[in-house]
């Protein structure tokens, strides 16, 4: 059993630089956690590709799927191609700029980083 | 019965005329110790029937026919007493007994494939070769059972070498359950397939493509194991950090969902239970009925990445999502090289990239390429795929 606290500390490894070559920046989560009634959370820039993260914490295991389908369905308008993805107790929300190709392929890279490999 | 009345009646024969059930088994009783007093015509008559008392007749003529007489007569002071399968192998160790001999007896004797698994693991250096085909015999449910059995596995990891007990693992079709009742990805209740689950799915939605790979016998069942924490970092110390692939005390879980031994000897496929999705075991799976041509080709070119395709990769996404997809399985994984496989399907057309990947007929993908784009050459696209320079993979696809 992966306990929620490692989780966060292990979407940090998976997200770093090292693992990614994606350099980044931390930031604020956005939406803020307690909009999506999370328990921590954090937001990373990779200014290179115009591409933010906002990772989130939910104390139950896939408590962020409830989450999932309507941070999807509010972004699916935007002006910003987005991605989200639920892993554990996690949930993750990447946007980039929409026509953007290296920004779509660094969002599809972070967040296959995210999901864990296989 | 006439005939039986006026023969000389034996000691052991109790004829109870009215009750025809019970007069074969007398017979048949006779005819054992009979049997017995033949093939063991140097123990006294009590001897035998002591024995008799405590394991019956079958188990005790199955016992002479599987170790022989000499041996057995080693065994008479213990067999008087009464011994279950695990004390016979213990004291078949002691007395020179050979593990092919302890496995017949398991067989003679009808003995659940978990005691026999324990009994002869405790005693005999064993390998996987032998474990294998016994494990293959038992029935599908003996061998689930086996492999739930917590005690015989603790016992197989402190006696057995670290390649063998990686091998018994998927052998016997190890499976835990997501300790928190859902995988990582996936919606409430969510699991991953067991090994058979997946053969069926793959066969059943890509029979046009894998007809081959069935015929030359590729699977998934006896090839997964799914697993918790510390057999999944056993497996992933084997196959990525002894291997100098990852660095030294690299947190297996932290680093993956699932992998396949690339290059051990056994390509067995690793899932972690809590990890992943629905559709993790049919992506390791599609691994398995891959030709090994197209991914070994491309290896050439990788350096980094942990000794990963991208094409290799994508091509196993693309056939997995063609699964998935029909289970409503949502899977984000490897999303580029998978955009990257399909351009690269809707270039040359799903029977050629079948064919590579499943066939090894990789030389009719490359030419598929070269004629539908004239003026690039494969050799710069599949370059570009493994350096992941996702942008120049595109132009060349596109």
């Amino acid at each position: 059993m992966i306990i929620p606290a490692d989780e966060l500390q292990l979407a940090t490894e998976r997200l770093s630089a090292s693992r990614t070559g994606f350099a980044s920046r931390p930031t604020l989560p956005d939406p803020t956690c307690e909009r999506l009634g999370a328990i921590g959370g954090f937001g990373l820039l990779i200014e290179d590709h115009c591409v933010r993260l906002s990772v989130y914490l939910f104390k139950e295991w896939g408590q962020g799927q409830h989450q999932a389908d309507a941070l999807a369905a509010s972004m699916a308008t935007s002006e910003q191609e987005s991605i989200v993805a639920v892993n554990g107790s996690l949930l993750f929300l990447g946007t980039a700029p929409r026509g953007d190709d290296t920004a779509h392929f660094a969002l599809n890279d972070l967040c296959s980083a995210f999901a864990g490999q296989e | 019965v006439g005939l039986l009345r006026q023969s000389a009646p034996s000691p052991e024969l109790v004829v109870r005329r009215d009750d025809l059930d019970d007069f074969v088994a007398d017979l048949k009783r006779i005819s054992g110790l009979t049997t017995l007093s033949v093939l063991l015509p140097t123990w006294e008559r009590e001897e035998r029937l002591e024995v008799v008392k405590h394991i019956g007749i079958e188990r005790f003529q199955e016992l002479v026919f599987a170790l022989g007489a000499p041996l057995v007569g080693a065994l008479k002071e213990d067999l008087v007493k009464g011994v279950t399968f695990a004390q016979l192998a213990e004291l078949m160790g002691q007395k020179g007994g050979t593990v092919d001999q302890a496995f017949d007896v398991g067989n003679r004797w009808k003995v659940p494939l978990a005691d026999v698994l324990g009994g002869v693991i405790q005693v005999f250096a064993v390998d996987l070769d032998k474990l294998k085909p016994v494990i293959e015999k038992a029935s599908p449910s003996d061998r689930e059972k086996a492999s739930k059995d917590t005690l015989l596995l603790a016992k197989a990891k402190s006696k057995l070498s670290v390649d063998t007990y990686l091998g018994l693992l998927p052998a016997l079709g190890v499976y835990e359950g997501p300790s928190s009742g859902k995988l990582a990805e996936g919606d409430p209740g969510s699991t991953h397939k067991k090994g058979a689950e997946a053969d069926q799915l793959i066969r059943y939605h890509l029979q046009k493509y894998v007809a081959d790979a069935v015929r030359a016998g590729r699977k998934v069942e006896g090839e997964v194991s799914v697993v918790g924490d510390t057999d999944f970092q056993m497996a992933f110390d084997r196959q990525w950090v002894d291997t100098g692939l990852f660095a030294k005390n690299t947190v297996a879980k932290k680093t993956c969902n699932a992998f396949v031994d690339v290059n051990l000897s056994k390509r067995h496929i690793w899932v972690h239970r809590d990890l992943g999705n629905a559709g993790t075991v049919i992506h390791e799976g599609m691994h398995k009925y891959a030709d090994p041509t197209l991914r070994n080709e491309q290896m050439s070119l990788v350096t980094t990445h942990g000794g990963i395709s991208q094409l290799d990769e994508g091509i196993t996404e693309l056939f997995t999502r063609k699964v998935t997809s029909v289970l409503k399985i949502a899977r984000g994984n490897y999303a580029n090289p998978f955009e990257m496989a399909d351009l690269l399907e809707k270039l040359v057309g799903d029977a050629v990239v079948a064919k590579a990947y499943f066939d090894g007929n990789f030389d009719a993908l490359k030419m598929a390429y070269e004629k539908a784009r004239p003026s690039k050459k494969w050799n710069v696209v599949a370059l570009a795929l493994e350096q992941k320079d996702w942008p120049v993979a595109k132009g060349c696809l596109k």
